[in-house]
């Protein structure tokens, strides 16, 4: 039987039967992977913690008649501070979520994909403890670029109704910058007007819009958001995906439900 | 062609479904079953039946039991100042059978989970949390699967249940006994020196 050697990170782990267990994970080559781990589960199991959630491994597998079967895994990086904080794992899960859930089109773009999973689990791994804020911005910018790799990315320049393009807001100088997550985009005047649901958005709320897609995670890191932005953008960016993707993140309502 | 009769085909589609058993298995179990006498064949499908109709969730701990309250918890003999919580039912069974515990038992019915929307109502911690404040509980012991996801579920029970002023424990984790060192992987050789303890 035919044979392939994978390095892919771990997004989801099933039961299957007494003691295996499904993986399912996503590929540096940016393929979304299922392959059984036979005894998986057993205490003593030759795999012991190397399929865990979250963990990047690299395995080799045997095509399988139905799925496929991962022989050997050996751990690349295993993001030790993610279970031992709730928040950490909450966020984990959602960009786990987002990846297994959302069409993503193979091709050229998949390899980012991975690379941009790794970053982020590496940015939560590396957070402060049950610092919800730092893990929002993290998320923001997680759902942002995932965007702009399954091209979806909001417009920022341009009228998204009827396109013309708009004044430099980056340096905008009024306090209102319309947005509809219908449209997927800013709105001029004219169409916000004609428009009865829009988000309305502050300087500060567009300039953080704006560094999400555009700044690399080294440079994102270290810009300053105020709590209020961060909170309505994180928000916004939500309803955006559920409309644009139908993935129903819905963190706000888990959230609510820990009672934490 | 093989020989297809529909019942005996049937039967085997039943088995095929129970945890461990192949096709080749079931095929077995099913043609042995074809050569009990009636009598053992009307004893095992009545004890399936029964078992179904009589076994239900115990309305303290939710573990398995025949009446409203399972004998464990019932035993006046036991450390009822101590609750140990676990995932599933079946978890009970194997550390009863340790001989180790004597405290109560606190059944989840599954793990936190957010991917697949689980909460904690979702999961019986309201009931823990109830349970908790109005007995006299001194310790708790989370018995979840050292796995991320059971990890996760202990780090956010720690969380609501530490205001309660109660002591949480954990099973300690480390090396299986009887395995090699050189067979452990990293998270489990981690894990067994952070938590080692002097000897
Ligand atoms: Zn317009
Ligand atoms: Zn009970």
């Amino acid at each position: 039987m035919s044979s392939y050697k994978a390095k892919a990170i771990i997004l989801k782990t099933y039961k299957l039967g007494e003691s295996d267990k499904i993986v399912r994970m996503y590929s540096a080559e940016g393929d979304v992977i299922s392959a059984v781990a036979k005894g998986a589960r057993k205490i003593n199991s030759k795999f012991g913690g190397r399929l865990e959630l979250f963990n990047l491994v690299e395995m080799e597998v045997t095509k399988g008649r139905n799925l496929d079967i991962i022989t050997q895994a050996e751990i690349l990086k295993s993001f030790k501070n993610i279970a031992s904080d709730f928040y950490k794992f909450i966020f984990c899960e959602i960009i786990s979520k987002i990846v297994l859930k959302t069409q993503v089109p193979g091709g050229d773009s998949s390899p980012l994909l991975f690379k941009l999973i790794y970053v982020c689990f590496n940015e939560i791994n590396n957070a402060a403890q049950e610092d919800i804020q730092a893990l929002e911005k993290i998320m923001c910018f997680f759902e942002i670029k995932f965007l702009r790799i399954i091209g979806l990315m909001p417009l920022l320049k341009n009228c998204s109704k009827c396109n013309k393009q708009l004044e430099n807001l980056y340096s905008f100088a009024g306090n209102k910058i319309y947005f509809s997550v219908r449209y997927g985009g800013v709105l001029c005047n004219n169409c916000a007007n004609s428009l009865p649901v829009k988000e309305i958005l502050n300087v500060s709320d567009y300039r953080f819009l704006y560094d999400l897609f555009n700044l690399k995670i080294e440079d994102f890191r270290e810009i300053e958001v105020n709590a209020f932005t961060l909170k309505k953008i994180y928000k916004l960016i939500e309803d955006y995906i559920l409309y644009h993707t139908e993935c129903d993140i819905s963190s706000f309502n888990y959230l609510k439900k820990l009672g934490i | 062609m093989a020989l297809y009769i529909k019942s005996i085909e049937n039967l085997i589609n039943e088995f095929k479904k129970l945890p461990g058993i192949g096709p080749k298995s079931a095929r077995r179990i099913a043609y042995f079953l074809l050569k009990l006498p009636d009598d053992d064949i009307l004893k095992l499908s009545r004890s399936i039946v029964e078992m179904k109709e009589k076994v239900k969730f115990c309305s303290q701990c939710y573990g398995l039991s025949e009446e409203d309250v399972c004998y464990i918890c019932r035993d006046e003999s036991r450390d009822r100042k101590k609750i140990c919580i676990v995932e599933e039912a079946g978890d009970v069974a194997i550390i009863e059978k340790t001989g180790e515990y004597r405290g109560l038992y606190h059944v989840l019915g599954g793990l936190l989970s957010p991917i697949e929307n689980i909460g904690p109502s979702e999961i019986r911690i309201p009931m823990l949390l109830s349970r908790v404040k109005k007995n006299d509980v001194d310790e708790i012991i989370i018995a979840l699967n050292p796995t991320v996801e059971g990890e996760s579920t202990t780090v956010y029970l720690k969380k609501i249940l530490q205001p309660l002023g109660i002591k949480i424990t954990r099973l300690a984790s480390g090396l299986p006994v009887g395995g090699n060192l050189e067979y452990a992987d990293e998270i489990t050789i981690g894990r067994a020196i952070s938590e080692r303890r002097e000897i």
